[in-house]
C-alpha cells in the first residue's frame, strides 16, 4: 500500500540526467528514519533543478511503500535564509 | 557461491551445441566459438575483465582488491546487455557505444550477472535508462579526467578510479536498477563510487550461465 507524505530532508546525491537521491529527515513513518527518497525527471517535479545539488535542504511529497527507495514526486530547494 | 564465468582459455566440457552468426570479428570467427547468448536478457549486467590487463584495469584491481577479495577485484569492466548481443558501455576515447559483446571473444573473461524476479518489461527498462544516463553523464571531460589521474596514479598508488568510465557503468547500472524497481543491491553504496567489485559481490544478482557453442561453417 501506498502512503503519500509531506517531506523535509537534504539531497545527497544529483546527477546531470536528472536522477538523485534525497536522505529524509521526518519521515511520518518511525521506522523509516533516515529512508532514502529516489527522483529523476521523468518521475518527478524538481524546482530548480540547476540549485540541486549534494547538501542542499529540500522539502517535496514522496510515495512511500514497501520498496527500499520512496519515490519523490515533487521537490523544492528551501532558501537558505529559511 | 562460485561465480559463473565465460572464460576463452579454457572452456570447460563445452562446446555444447552449434550456432550460426552471419557477421563477427575476424579473430572470434578464427577461435570458433561463442557464448550463448539467448541465455542473456535485457538489462543483464555483464562484467568483464581482459585476459592481458592493461595500465588502467591494474589500477582498477590494485584499488578493488584493498575492499574486496581477488575473485571480485578482478573484474574490472561493467556494461549493459540490450537485445541479441548487443551491449551499451562507456569506454575511454570512444565515448558511450552499442557493439556486439562477441567483440570480447577470445580476449576478454565474461561474467553475466540478473536481478531475479524482474518482468521482461523491468528488464528492458533497466537496460533503456541505462542507455540514456550513460549518454547524459558520459563526456570528454571525464575521460580527460581520468586520463590525469591515470598519470598522477603512477605517482600516487592510492589513486580512485571515481573517474573511469568502468567506474561510470558500475553506478549507472546501480542507479538504473534503483530508479526502475527502487530497490538497492546489497552491499552497493547509494551514495558514492559503485565499483565493478561491488556488484560482482552483491548478493543480489545471481550469475547466468552461457555455455560455449561452436560456430559452423557459413556460420
Amino acid at each position: 500500500m501506498t502512503e503519500t507524505i509531506k517531506f523535509v530532508g537534504e539531497v545527497v546525491r544529483v546527477e546531470p540526467d536528472g536522477f538523485g537521491i534525497v536522505r529524509f529527515h521526518n519521515p511520518t513513518d518511525p521506522t523509516g528514519a533516515g529512508k532514502l527518497g529516489m527522483f529523476s525527471n521523468s518521475t518527478s517535479t524538481m524546482v530548480p533543478f540547476r540549485e540541486l545539488h549534494p547538501g542542499v535542504k529540500v522539502i517535496g511529497i514522496a510515495d512511500i511503500d514497501d520498496h527500499e527507495f520512496a519515490a519523490v514526486r515533487t521537490l523544492t530547494v528551501v532558501p537558505s535564509n529559511r | 557461491m562460485p561465480q559463473i564465468v565465460i572464460d576463452p582459455r579454457s572452456r570447460g566440457n563445452g562446446p555444447f551445441g552449434t550456432t550460426t552468426v552471419p557477421e563477427l570479428d575476424k579473430r572470434t570467427r578464427k577461435y570458433g566459438y561463442v557464448p550463448d547468448l539467448r541465455r542473456c536478457q535485457a538489462g543483464d549486467l555483464i562484467l568483464s575483465y581482459s585476459c592481458r590487463l592493461g595500465f588502467i584495469e591494474t589500477q582498477i584491481v590494485r584499488t578493488q582488491s584493498e575492499r574486496f577479495d581477488a575473485a571480485d577485484s578482478q573484474w574490472t569492466h561493467a556494461a549493459v546487455f540490450l537485445y541479441q548481443d548487443y551491449i551499451v558501455e562507456a569506454v575511454p576515447f570512444k565515448g558511450v557505444i552499442t557493439r556486439s559483446l562477441y567483440e570480447d571473444i577470445p580476449d576478454s573473461v565474461l561474467r553475466i550477472r540478473r536481478k531475479p524476479n524482474l518482468t521482461a518489461e523491468q528488464g528492458y527498462q533497466i537496460a533503456l535508462c541505462a542507455q540514456r544516463m550513460l549518454g547524459s553523464r558520459y563526456s570528454h571531460l571525464r575521460v580527460l579526467r581520468m586520463g590525469v589521474r591515470g598519470i598522477a596514479s603512477l605517482l600516487n598508488p592510492t589513486w580512485y578510479p571515481e573517474f573511469n568510465p568502468t567506474v561510470i557503468c558500475s553506478r549507472i547500472f546501480y542507479d538504473a536498477v534503483v530508479a526502475i524497481i527502487r530497490t538497492s543491491l546489497n552491499g552497493c553504496p547509494a551514495v558514492g563510487a559503485v565499483l565493478p567489485a561491488h556488484l560482482s559481490a552483491t548478493t543480489d544478482l545471481v550469475d547466468i550461465n552461457a555455455p560455449w557453442l561452436e560456430l559452423t561453417r557459413g556460420g
